[in-house]
């Protein structure tokens, strides 16, 4: 492997095979050790993971598949995404339906993997139809009470989540000219974001007398608009393209939000994938506020982890500064030949440092970031 | 069917030029029968012509009985390697500006691509520059991993591209 | 088997012929039964008096009897319940001579007002028919003098029939009616009920007893609607809306019966239709659905234009005055060729080429048309660059008009009056590196028309032709190729301006001595002059001349001693490379038996041994590069050749100067040449310590020797003593295989030829050869691997010929499977006995039995499968194995296939050997095995997974080193999807297909494409 001069590097935690064709996504279940993939091959895969000797100063972890779920969806999973319960994760797939899954409970749910695992069958509670062609992306609000889901048909979808599985739509917004690749939610508020084939980003909320709005649309990259990751607090917006470029777009009033950073020649082809980790500060070093890790990952089966540090924010227009990042650790050909598709942090307490990468290799890759370089 | 093109042009198929004995030889004809062996561990690497010998039978989906290499769609000069990269580039040539198969004919030379080469070329396929009005829309397409995974998962489409491949293993 | 009935018929039938009783009274006899109350009774008394009237020779019915069956039948024709036997009864009598006009009169008539044939069963309706088609044939005129009556009783009868069987003969009978009756009022209806089975869509039942199949009945429906030309204008229109309609299969149906028809409905109605009738071949032609279609509107056009213009008046006009049709198709097609490089193009062309061949004055038109418009185009074109369709097209039209010309019975050469401007634009043409490739085709043309060009035309083409020739440099490309290919058919004509000017030109562009090992451009160059001339020079004058040129340039550049240490290998390459091309074109004149091969053995095989010898006796030190075994190999070919072409009685000297030379050191009747050969030199290549270079050319003795033929005697005193001693001096005294080879090969040969001269030997080698070198222990092992050699090479001359011995010789080798230092060896052997090698084959003139590989299978397989399956011994199984692969890959699947299923297990183990060649060998088998299995592929079935699983470890580079074995395993895992049922191979499909994915990243480009081919197939 190369040897660029950063100061961590990335270490294969685990490697779990299975998928018979690309995989897609992967998603990490907020409330338990669990995490899940999915496929071209029309599967879930679920894996438990726990720390094994949790005491010590880098503890490993071990994945355990646990369970195959074949969705009864026609055609490619191509996305994943938990209810911030845990208990509920949603599929989008390109036959143009999301399935909504929870897991029956059964009798011998015992403790023994600990955390409340339950073994039970995962069953699809309802099937939400309306896209009219592929649904590319699905993700849950924050306080769990929305669920977003975009499509090739141009539109993004905002359902209300209602007790025992039923949904009601609250509106389709129809603002893209041509397919919608990814939505996101805003960590704290309910903002929605929407990236598009037509190479732009779009911010919806809702009105409470009305419907909901797209209240600005970002342009500035050049060409399709993969991903998008807030910051943990909210002031930032990341958006990744087929540009090859990263932009970083910084919420300067209550519904203005400007592109403060372009982030170039990192990645060699599309960057299809970003994840916005709290990370783990290194020491103090006076660069301002600590803003966490953020990953990149694409079509040249590069992993970029950049540690990001914000200004102090200032009213003022003209004082205010980009934030700043650095490029902590890189791991070119991490899925070998492969593309790599999505790249995620686990955002559960105590594992900061381990994120996840799904590859059209069918394998999806567990890493950590190891900083004081062993 | 719309016809786009009733009356292209033809153009005289070249074969595969005739390789020679390796210059490196002295010997016209090696009667050695250690040559074998000299060559085992000798590597061929992937060209241009063998990419074109790949592509150059899939037939054209508007003119069933002629192939893309009759018609001149791709020819060997418009295909690029950067080995040390693995990427591959590949430019082809509607026969007519309007031609509305020119998604269809990309999408074939990228599936039968990607059953035949090895997993580590990364394939960029894209119209001659000035050569189809809807140059940029056809080349994002074709570009863009997940419209054409979709694609393929689409029966029309995929039976249409398995019509212009069936051709594609006639190679000589 | 025979029913009780049967038994009184047949009684019956005795007592009539022997005269006990007249068939009247037969009927008398049967009276109460044929008139019964009964139906079944009547049923079963007139059933068995038709089958004794089916069974009686025709002698016993006078007209009497005859005149009262008639008139008992007709009656029982009234009668359902008896109609049925009753037509069978009246079937017979109709074919006897006493059966009369009147009777066939009566006999129709009852038919036509009591038969509703809807009614009756198909076997019945045949038999009415039969009937009738039996009448038609005996009693025409009397049917015909019946008029409507008959015509309109017919064809109530076969009105409506659908059987194949029944339409047949029906078919036959309307034409009939068509043709000799009058049927003019009657058209519409006699359309009506042949018409409306057209186009035939009968698709025969799976094992169809009747065997009738659809082309049969298309072809007797068409002889139905070429009857008569008053079909015409109702038969033209529906053809049409046929051909707008129909399927493709419809569409060519279609177009085969107008092409039987147009010329019977005749000039009229093909010039009243002539235009409606192009617009839709003009579809079929300008858009085609698929080249069958294509070309049968095609001959359907040429059918068309000649009905109309190959008429009398026709014929006597002048070509300037074609009117109509056949000028407006034409104007049109040249309309389409204004621009040449479109695809229409091409079918205008196709439509003026099958113009040409319809009648000489179209074909004179045509031309006169066409040419002046391409040759104009030509010289002013909208753009350069159509200029090379131009020429393509132009080519086409030569070539048909070459075709016309060769067939047409007048010898008129049609092309002639445009010759000039014809040559002159392929000229133009030929210069143009894009235009070159289709002038060369012209002008080939040109050249085969008979009559057509003068010797000095010729001599301006190849002047032409060398000037590029020159030019190019004989850069090596396609066009290269086609110029030489040119030059050949001219030569083939006249060689004397090949000779005169391009050879020269090639020979003064060979060095005379070797380019340096650097210079790659030079050796290029003398390579391609060398291609060249290997392709130019196989007629008789050429190839003279090239002979004198390459032996005389061979001799001078060897003759160039040199200092052992200089690098002689360039020096050698370029000698190599000269008497390559003379054994690559001597090959294809043996191929060809060129007459003037044989004189050869006197004017090269001198040349070739002198210098030979020469160099090997040659004493002072300096090297020479006719040392070098590659050259002798070489040499030895051509040797060989020459032989093989020649006669008995013209071998009989040469073969007594070879042994002279090799056996007493006579060399003078067999060498003569340039270098001086001094009587001091002994040649003495089998004497103790002969020097290498002496003893290599042992191997120019055995290339002498195994091409003579069968009637030749060897000129040695003792045959069976020297084949002794030959064999002992390759197993003892050889240094190499080249000399081992020879000496088997020599032995080999005669073995094989001439044994009863050697049968001392035959009989020796088993008693003491087998014994002492290759059976006992002490031998060396090195000594005993050529001593088995050299036995499979005795076993196999005996066993091509099926000598008795043969199978001794064979079986002996079976002894050596337990002996672990040579079983290997052994085994091998067994394969390479039924094997094809290139000493003992027809060209050489061997003695071959027929099927000589079958019957060693059949004779071996049996044993050697036993053997494989003992697995108390793992040497000898493996032995066994290893002999199973080795033999079954050298004979023809049909001799083992019937053991497959037996084999199939064994096979599988043996892709287990360790041995990359044998495995390569199995696959092989395997893949001749399961394709011959296509069929009824349940064997390969059962195995398949496992198959899959072998064959992905064989396909890999990482895991298989051998390219061979890659390249065989991924031919296989290709095959298996189209033998195999799809759900045996799904389970494995993701696997194979991500195995495969690793070997489409192979090293070797050849592998590669293997690979390639594999995975598309699943």
């Amino acid at each position: 492997m190369m040897d660029i001069d950063v100061p961590g590097h990335i270490e294969k935690v685990a490697e779990l095979e299975g998928h018979d064709d690309r995989a897609w996504c992967v998603a990490w279940n907020p409330t338990k050790p669990v995490l899940a993939s999915c496929s071209a091959d029309k599967t879930v895969r679920l894996y438990h993971f726990s720390k094994t000797d949790a005491d010590t100063e880098n503890p490993s972890v071990t994945f355990v598949h646990n369970t195959t779920i074949s969705t009864g969806h026609t055609k490619t999973v191509r996305s994943i995404a938990w209810a911030p319960s845990g208990t509920t994760f949603a599929t989008g797939s390109f036959d143009s339906n999301i399935g909504i899954w929870e897991q029956e409970s059964s009798d011998e749910d015992d403790e023994m993997h600990g955390e409340g695992v339950k073994t039970g069958e995962w069953e699809c509670m309802s099937l939400l139809e309306g896209h009219e062609t592929e649904c590319k992306c699905v993700a849950y609000s924050t306080s769990g009470t929305l669920l977003a889901s975009c499509s090739r048909d141009k539109t993004v979808w905002v359902w209300e989540v209602h007790p025992d599985a039923d949904f009601e739509c609250m509106g389709v917004m129809m603002e893209h000219s041509q397919d919608v690749k990814c939505v996101a939610w805003h960590p704290t508020e309910e903002i929605l974001a929407s990236a598009s084939y037509d190479d732009t980003i779009k911010l919806y909320i809702d009105d409470p007398s009305e419907d909901w709005f797209c209240f600005t649309t970002l342009t500035g990259h050049t060409s399709t608009v993969w991903s998008l990751a807030f910051s943990p607090n909210g002031r930032y917006l990341a958006s990744s393209s087929d540009d090859c470029t990263i932009r970083i777009w910084e919420r300067i009033e209550q519904h203005k939000w400007e592109c403060v950073k372009v982030i170039e020649g990192q990645h060699e082809r599309s960057i299809y994938s970003l994840s916005w980790g709290v990370g783990k500060r290194r020491g103090d070093d006076g660069k301002g506020e600590f803003g966490g890790w953020l990953a990149s990952t694409g079509g040249d089966g590069k992993i970029n982890i950049y540690e990001i540090y914000e200004p102090p924010s200032s009213s003022d227009p003209k004082g205010r500064e980009p934030p700043t990042h650095t490029l902590i650790a890189t791991l070119p050909s991490a899925h070998g030949v492969h593309d790599i598709n999505h790249v995620s942090w686990c955002p559960r307490q105590g594992y900061e440092d381990l994120f996840a990468t799904a590859g059209d290799d069918g394998i999806v890759r567990v890493w950590r970031i190891n900083l004081n370089g062993q | 069917m719309e016809i786009y093109n009733p009356n292209p042009t033809v153009y005289k198929s070249t074969r595969p030029t005739v390789r020679y004995p390796k210059e490196s030889s002295l010997w016209l004809v090696d009667d050695l029968d250690d040559r074998q062996d000299k060559d085992e561990d000798e590597v061929e690497e992937i060209d241009q012509d063998e990419i074109f010998d790949l592509i150059r039978s899939i037939t054209d989906p508007e003119h069933k009985h002629m192939t893309l290499e009759d018609l001149m769609v791709v020819t060997a000069p418009q295909i690029h390697i950067s080995p040390a990269k693995n990427v591959v580039d590949i430019e082809f040539t509607p026969t007519v500006p309007h031609c509305g198969m020119s998604t269809l004919i990309g999408l074939s030379i990228r599936v039968r691509l990607l059953r035949s080469l090895p997993q580590r070329f990364k394939v960029d396929i894209r119209v001659k520059p000035g050569s189809h009005q809807s140059e940029h829309a056809i080349n994002k397409q074709l570009n863009d991993k997940e419209r054409v995974a979709a694609a393929l998962e689409n029966p029309a489409l995929l039976t249409a591209v398995e019509d212009c491949l069936v051709s594609a293993d006639h190679r000589d | 088997m025979t029913t009780g009935r049967d038994q009184d018929i047949e009684e019956t039938v005795k007592v009539i012929t022997s005269g006990g009783a007249g068939l009247l009274n037969v009927v008398k006899a049967l009276g109460e039964y044929l008139t019964a109350e009964e139906e079944e009774m009547r049923t079963k008394g007139v059933e068995f008096l038709s089958s004794v009237l089916g069974r009686c020779p025709p002698e016993q019915f006078n007209r009497q009897s005859v005149r009262v069956l008639v008139n008992f039948y007709c009656g029982k024709l009234e009668d359902t319940d008896t109609l049925v036997p009753a037509v069978k009864g009246i079937l017979c009598l109709t074919s006897l001579p006493t059966f009369t006009s009147p009777d066939a009169v009566e006999v129709v008539k009852a038919l036509f007002s009591n038969v509703t044939m809807k009614a009756l069963v198909q076997s019945v309706r045949f038999t009415v028919l039969s009937v009738v088609d039996s009448l038609l044939a005996r009693h025409r005129d009397a049917l015909k003098n019946m008029g409507s009556e008959f015509v309109i009783g017919y064809m109530g009868l076969a009105e409506g029939e659908k059987d194949p069987r029944n339409l047949m003969l029906a078919f036959a009978i309307d034409r009939v009616l068509l043709i000799e009756f009058d049927v003019e009022k009657f058209i519409e209806d006699f359309f009506n009920i042949t018409f409306c089975y057209f186009p035939i869509t009968f698709r025969p039942p799976p094992d169809d007893p009747y065997g009738i199949t659809p082309e049969d009945l298309k072809q007797t429906l068409r002889s139905c609607l070429n009857a008569t030309p008053a079909f015409g204008p109702l038969g033209i229109p529906l053809f049409l809306e046929k051909l707008t309609a129909g399927s493709p299969i419809t569409k060519r149906d279609t177009l085969r019966t107008l092409c039987s028809c147009l010329p019977v409905y005749g000039p009229a109605a093909a010039i009243q239709n002539g235009r409606k009738l192009w617009n839709s071949l003009r579809l079929e032609i300008f858009q085609p659905t698929d080249t069958e279609t294509e070309e049968e509107a095609l001959k359907a056009t040429q059918v068309l234009v000649r009905t109309i213009y190959d008429t009398e008046e026709q014929r006597n006009a002048p070509h300037q005055e074609i009117e109509g049709l056949a000028k407006e198709i034409c104007e049109e097609c040249i309309k389409i060729l204004q621009e040449p490089e479109k695809n229409q193009g091409r079918y205008a062309t196709k439509t003026l080429c099958a113009f040409l061949s319809t009648t000489e004055n179209i074909c004179r038109y045509t031309l006169s048309m066409v040419i002046p418009h391409l040759t104009g185009l030509f010289r002013n074109p909208d753009e350069v660059t159509i200029r090379a369709a131009i020429v393509t097209v132009l080519s086409e039209i030569i070539a048909a008009a070459r075709d016309v010309s060769s067939t047409s019975t007048t010898q008129e050469v049609f092309l002639l009056p445009y010759k000039d401007e014809v040559l002159g634009v392929l000229v133009v043409g030929l210069k143009n590196p894009s235009s070159s490739g289709p002038a060369i085709d012209g002008l080939k043309s040109m050249v085969s028309t008979r009559g057509l060009l003068s010797d000095e035309e010729l001599g301006y083409i190849v002047h032409n032709v060398n000037e590029l020739l020159d030019s190019v440099g004989g850069s090596a490309d396609e066009s290269t190729d086609a110029l030489l290919e040119l030059l050949v058919s001219i030569s083939s004509h006249s060689p004397r301006h090949v000779e005169e000017t391009t050879l020269p030109l090639l020979f003064s562009s060979l060095p005379d001595s070797a380019s340096p090992r650097e210079a790659d451009s030079e050796r290029a160059k003398y390579w391609r002059t060398l291609t060249s001339l290997k392709k130019l020079c196989s007629q008789s004058a050429l190839f003279e001349t090239l002979v004198i040129r390459l032996s005389t340039k061979l001799d001078f550049i060897c003759e160039q001693g040199a200092a052992p240490t200089t690098d002689l290998e360039p020096t050698a390459a370029y000698a190599h490379a000269l008497l390559h091309t003379l054994a690559d074109v001597l090959t294809s004149k043996v191929k060809d038996d060129h007459p003037d091969v044989p004189k050869y053995i006197e004017r090269l095989a001198p040349r070739l041994y002198n210098l030979f010898i020469y160099s090997a006796l040659k004493s002072d030190g300096s090297a020479s590069v006719a040392t070098d075994p590659r050259l002798i190999k070489v040499a030895g070919r051509v040797i060989t050749l020459i032989l093989q072409a020649t006669s008995a009685q013209k071998q009989e000297p040469f073969i007594v100067g070879l042994y002279a030379a090799y056996l007493q050191s006579e060399v003078t009747r067999l060498a003569s040449g340039a270098q001086k050969i001094t009587p001091d030199q002994l040649f003495v290549p089998f004497s103790p310590g002969a020097p290498l270079a002496q003893k290599n050319l042992v191997h120019l003795f055995s290339t002498g020797v195994v091409a003579a033929r069968k009637e030749v005697e060897i000129p040695v005193p003792n045959p069976s003593e020297f084949l002794g001693t030959l064999l002992m001096w390759s197993v003892h005294s050889a240094d190499n295989s080249l000399q081992r080879d020879s000496a088997w090969h020599i032995i080999a040969s005669i073995v094989n030829k001439r044994p009863e001269d050697v049968s001392l030997f035959l009989t020796g080698s088993l008693e003491t050869f087998w014994p002492n070198e290759i059976a006992s222990s002490n031998a060396s092992v090195t000594t005993r691997r050529f001593a088995i050699n050299g036995w499979i090479w005795l076993s196999k001359a005996l066993w091509l010929r099926g000598h008795p011995l043969s199978t001794q010789y064979v079986d002996r080798l079976f002894d050596l499977f337990s002996d672990a230092t040579v079983s290997w060896d052994a085994a091998r052997a067994i394969g390479m006995i039924g094997g094809s090698d290139d000493i003992l084959k027809k060209p050489n003139h061997s003695v071959l039995k027929v099927l000589y590989a079958q019957k060693l299978c059949t004779r071996l397989l049996p044993r050697i499968i036993e053997g494989a399956k003992i697995t108390a011994n793992p040497g000898q199984q493996t032995a066994h194995l290893v002999a199973l692969a080795s033999l079954i890959k050298s004979v023809p699947q049909t001799t083992y296939i019937h053991e497959i299923s037996a084999l199939m297990p064994l096979l599988l183990r043996g892709l287990d050997l360790p041995d990359f060649d044998i495995r390569a060998d199995v696959i092989d088998t395997l893949y001749v095995a399961t394709e011959g299995q296509s069929s009824k592929p349940t064997i390969v079935s059962e195995h398949a997974t496992t198959l899959v699983t072998i064959m992905l470890r064989n396909s890999v580079a990482q895991e298989m080193p051998s390219i061979r074995v890659r390249t065989a395993a991924l031919k296989y895992l290709a095959l298996l999807p189209n033998v195999i049922r799809y759900d045996i191979l799904h389970p494995q499909k993701a696997t194979v297909l991500r195995e495969l994915a690793k070997a489409l990243d192979d090293p070797k480009r050849g592998v590669r494409k293997e690979a390639v081919e594999a995975r598309s197939n699943w």
